[in-house]
């Protein structure tokens, strides 16, 4: 097997995984950060937090730029960036081109949550949840490895804390809704 | 801004210094930060590419894996459609020769039945000339021995007068008859015929009795 035919494939493959498991972390921080699961250095999860988003943000770009090398699909720019383009798998692939342009969006516009207001950029912000949740959607429904036992168990070590943070998230809110701040998400 | 509780007190510039100092701290902490985020972040792709790399270089990888068994499964039923056509084949050409086999066995067993009936009456047909055969060797056995028998009664018939002094007796009397019938056989398809002789001397009577031959 030659592996160098191969390598924007695997390139492309391994960006989304690492995607995957960066939002993971940022979601599962984001959501502590919002409640009073965890408490002190909030200015570090903050800037982690931003850090993990942007790493997110440029991962999912190469995810879609490997892509157009691989010599298999052939896939022309539209294809990678515009949904019900592409011939392989529409639904699917459709799927993780909006969830991947909502998670850029929703996470840019932590820049302009002062021109957006930070009450509704706040209600906005929360939407970047459902993109996480439409990409895992896409992994497991498109992704190579999906059926592999590792990647099973990096998709399971990177959702669970942020389902875990979620319901407590949710549970607190039922009790006290927390003040929020600009660096809250 | 708000002064903060610890800044009474300080003079303007030592509180600037201060939250100047502060806000570097900050910025060199969330650099840290950012650093160690982006280096795991590296990590992570770095790690799952050579992981990737590792499974296709060994031939593991899940969707050349299965485009290989894809592949596999196409040929085989590619070489098993082959094989069914070839089996196909073969088992026409094997039921028309065993159609024509077949049909060379009835016309065989025709010929044979026809030449078995040939033979029956070709057989019954000799038995009968057998029967005729022997049936015309009979009658001609019999035509021989009544010539037989009539040649000896002649034979003895002619010692005496022979030996006689009367010439009467040589001289056939007016009263001796001969009569020969012939009688056509229709069976046969021979002649029978059948001589009469009388003699009408009355002294030799004795040994001249009329003989009947039949000769078929």
């Amino acid at each position: 097997m030659d592996p160098t035919t191969h390598l924007f494939w695997i390139t492309s493959r391994a960006a989304g995984t690492a995607a995957l498991v960066l939002a993971g972390a940022s979601v599962t921080l984001g959501l502590s950060m919002g409640g009073r699961v965890v408490r002190g250095a909030a200015a570090d999860r903050r800037t982690v937090h931003e850090a993990l988003s942007l790493g997110v943000m440029a991962a999912l770009a190469v995810h879609a730029v490997a892509l157009l090398g691989d010599h298999y699909l052939q896939p022309s720019l539209l294809d990678v960036t515009v949904p019900f383009v592409s011939d392989y798998k529409t639904g699917w692939t459709s799927l993780g081109i909006i969830a991947g342009w909502a998670t850029v969006l929703l996470g840019l516009s932590f820049y302009a949550r002062r021109r957006i207001g930070m009450s509704r950029w706040r209600v906005i912000h929360r939407f970047t949840l459902l993109a996480w949740i439409a990409g895992i959607v896409h992994t497991l429904g498109e992704g190579t490895d999906a059926h592999e036992p590792w990647f099973l168990g990096l998709v399971a070590a990177t959702t669970l804390p942020a389902v875990v943070a979620l319901g407590w998230r949710v549970s607190e809110r039922g009790v006290t809704r927390p003040q929020g701040s600009v660096a809250r998400a | 801004m708000s002064t903060s509780p610890l800044d009474l007190g300080r003079p303007t510039t030592a509180r600037a210094a201060t939250r100047a100092q502060g806000r570097s701290l900050r910025g060199e902490r969330d650099r840290r930060l950012r650093r160690r985020v982006l280096a795991g972040t590296l990590a992570v792709f770095v790690a799952v590419w050579l992981v990737l790399l590792l499974r296709l270089t060994a031939g593991d990888d899940p969707a050349l894996a299965r485009a290989r068994a894809e592949s596999d499964a196409a040929g085989a039923r590619a070489a098993t459609q082959v094989l069914q056509q070839r089996a196909t084949a073969s088992a026409t050409a094997s039921a028309a020769t065993v159609r024509r086999l077949q049909a060379q066995l009835t016309a065989q067993r025709a010929a044979a039945t026809r030449a078995e009936h040939r033979l029956a009456s070709e057989s019954a047909a000799a038995a009968r000339l057998r029967q005729r055969l022997r049936a015309a060797a009979k009658a001609s056995s019999a035509a021989a021995a009544s010539v037989a028998a009539t040649s000896s009664q002649a034979a003895s018939a002619a010692t005496p007068s022979t030996t006689s002094t009367t010439p009467s007796a040589s001289t056939p009397s007016s009263s001796d008859t001969t009569s020969t019938a012939t009688t056509p056989s229709t069976s046969s398809g021979s002649s029978t015929t059948s001589t009469t002789t009388s003699s009408g001397s009355t002294d030799t009577s004795s040994s001249a009795a009329p003989v009947t031959t039949s000769t078929s």
